[in-house]
């Protein structure tokens, strides 16, 4: 009877299960990086664009299809990619090429789907420069 | 935590010893202090056994209610008695907890006019986390369960007053969480109890 | 018991011995705020190093460690002369204390505390200009001497010229620059290289002659405990005068478990002849006790490594009030 009175209190985290379709272009032929991003969380002065929800990678540009799971904390999905030019596994590292990068949003997120095409051209780019 | 011995000689009124207690017998016990304040009530049932029930929390703030059954194992110059929990730990706010628990501790004194007493235990936790996955499917929900350790410890003093009432103080050195750190509390109690032997 | 002790009794005389002399000291690492503006995460995060039952209404205990009477007490109980205490623009792990909030607590100790102001950078393409602005403003209230940015909380790449505008207006205000180097163990931090790496700094630095950058935490790596950064920071040190090398942090007991590491890097700095740009910061107030405690580790440590007096003096103060334009600290 304890449990019963004490269950309606349980701690509840809710997910929603995202199909991320992601086709990511690219003049040239190598790996790519990307992640998938939660577009706008928060309120007033903790509100954060970009917040990271999953990694993936594809080894060169093409399209990509995951199951992710986005925690119900904000709205609007974003897809951000990189291409890693000269392989060392780093975005624009000192020793390194300058190397392309690019993001694409879609709205439809709460929601179980979203398709997004991302172009990857801006050289250097972190995601959260993609904050809209 | 709620720390309580009896001595034998002495009448009702320090006779809520955990775990144990005759026949006919009823007690009730009020705690306040920091950061423990609760309450504690048990029936005898017999041949050393006892019914009881506690509710205890830390700075209003986590809440412990319990029941279960105790045993006088000893009951001579020392009282040595065990008891076995079953409750739910309730902790809102920032370090948010909230699932079933177990204890098991052991009380002992010396009797006497003043009530030396020594209590140790261990509360085993599962904090409950309900998850929620919406899906083109709908919606799926579940538990998951984490687990918690607290080990009960106490040093205390009561004392009789009349027959039927016992005043009690003490240091409630639990192990809350472990291994977070844990500041010893104190508190101060009141036994009023009932019935024949 | 002895920290409440120490706290109802007379503050001790201002000061740490070293080598039979009395020293000052500058803690220029100091963090305060509303718990309100900490992310629930980051909440969890602190609450958890809280003992039980403080932990049970962490904002409470928070409050009275990290308002400016809580650390002013702490400067007293450490003999710490001075502390400096740091805006922060973190939505996405440490959280933000803005800089109305540290010009206020500043305005509140004026002879003992002073105060860095940062600035919001989230979508920097619009807004920019109002957040220059706003950090420029800052910069003109009594007692804010300096900037402090940490890009793996605040998610920004050391290397995006786009950010260069703040090293600008740095330079215009002859307002020295803290940055976080290093990995952070906080929730929500970016520990991607081009964040923590202070590799990736060299061009802003290059660019940037008459701005002042502190490297703060000597670049250690809190997430693997290691020092594998110090000898980029040492380098940039070496080949560029407006670099500095702040040690607060990497010494204390969480961050360096087995006391090694902190001997190494403060040895480091002075084989490296870089005394002199070498800034204490304790990175408090943490918890009731911590300004003491990491303050005995960095004397023992200075000690231990061979810093003579005088060289330990610049450490603790002369170095700070001479690159931010200060009169010195006298006893």
């Amino acid at each position: 009877m304890i449990g019963l009175l004490f269950a309606a209190c349980l701690p509840t985290e809710t997910f929603y299960s995202v199909e991320v379709t992601a086709t990511v272009t690219a003049d040239a032929d190598a790996p790519v990086y990307g992640e998938v991003l939660l577009a706008d969380t928060g309120d007033g002065a903790l509100a954060v664009p970009m917040l990271w929800v999953a990694d993936f990678s594809l080894p060169s540009p093409g399209t990509l299809s995951l199951t992710v799971l986005v925690p119900d904390v904000g709205e609007g999905l974003a897809v951000y990619a990189w291409q890693d030019l000269d392989g060392d596994g780093l975005l624009c590292a000192p020793d390194g090429d300058t190397e392309p990068t690019g993001a694409s949003f879609s709205d439809d997120f709460p929601g179980t789907a979203a398709t997004l095409d991302v172009a990857l051209s801006a050289p250097c780019l972190g995601p959260e420069r993609y904050a809209e | 935590m709620i720390a309580l011995l009896l001595p034998a000689a002495l009448a009702a009124p320090l006779d809520l010893v955990l775990g144990g207690a005759d026949a006919g017998t009823y007690a009730a016990r009020a705690q306040v202090g920091f950061p423990w304040t609760g309450a504690s009530a048990q029936v005898g049932v017999g041949k050393g056994w006892a019914l009881r029930a506690d509710y205890e929390t830390a700075s209003f703030a986590r809440h412990q209610p319990a029941l279960g059954v105790g045993y006088r194992w000893l009951d001579r110059r020392w009282r040595i008695t065990g008891e076995a929990m079953a409750g739910w730990v309730y902790q809102p706010g920032t370090l948010a907890q909230s699932g079933p628990s177990g204890e098991l501790r052991i009380r002992a004194g010396r009797t006497g006019r003043v009530v030396p007493i020594v209590n140790l235990g261990m509360q085993g936790i599962l904090p409950l986390t309900r998850t929620v996955v919406i899906s083109d499917g709908g919606e799926e929900r579940s538990l998951s369960a984490d687990t918690g350790l607290t080990l009960t410890g106490g040093l205390g003093v009561a004392v009789p007053i009349g027959a039927r009432l016992a005043a009690e103080a003490g240091l409630d050195l639990d192990w809350v969480d472990v291994p977070t750190i844990s500041i010893p509390g104190a508190y101060v109690a009141i036994s009023v109890a009932g019935g024949e032997r | 018991m002895l920290l409440f002790l120490l706290a109802c009794s007379e503050p001790p005389e201002p000061g740490v011995l070293y080598d039979g002399q009395r020293l000052p000291v500058v803690d220029m690492h100091l963090h305060s705020g509303d718990w309100e503006g900490v992310p629930s995460g980051t909440q969890s995060f602190i609450a958890r190093n809280f003992p039980f039952p403080f932990n049970l209404d962490p904002e409470t205990t928070a409050k009275s460690t990290l308002s400016a009477e809580g650390i002013v007490e702490q400067l007293d109980i450490a003999a710490i002369s001075h502390g400096v205490v740091f805006a922060v623009y973190a939505p996405r792990s440490v959280g933000v204390a803005s800089n109305e909030t540290i010009s206020a607590q500043v305005a509140e100790a004026p002879g003992r505390l002073w105060g860095l102001a940062s600035l919001p950078i989230e979508s920097w393409e619009t807004g920019e200009e109002a957040a220059l602005a706003q950090l420029e403003a800052a910069l003109q209230e009594p007692g804010m001497v300096g900037i402090k940015l940490a890009h793996t909380h605040m998610h920004q790449r050391m290397d995006d010229p786009d950010y260069y505008s703040i090293y600008a207006l740095a330079a215009a205000q002859g307002a020295p620059l803290y940055l976080h180097t290093g990995s952070s163990p906080f929730p929500g931090t970016q520990p991607d290289p081009a964040y923590t790496d202070p590799r990736y700094l060299e061009e802003a630095i290059a660019l940037h002659p008459d701005a002042d950058f502190i490297l703060g935490h000597a670049c250690y790596d809190f997430i693997n405990e290691d020092t594998l950064d110090l000898d980029s920071c040492v380098d940039l040190a070496r080949r560029y005068p407006n670099v500095y090398i702040e040690i607060s942090a990497l010494g204390s007991s969480s961050s360096d478990a087995r006391a090694e590491d902190y001997p190494v890097v403060l040895d480091r700095l002075r084989s490296e002849g870089l005394t002199e740009r070498v800034i204490y910061g304790s990175d408090g107030p943490q918890r009731p006790g911590f300004l003491l405690a990491y303050l005995e580790r960095t004397v023992s440590v200075m000690e231990e490594v061979g810093y003579t007096d005088a060289e330990a003096r610049a450490v603790l103060s002369d170095n700070f009030t001479a690159l931010f334009g200060l009169d010195a600290v006298t006893l």
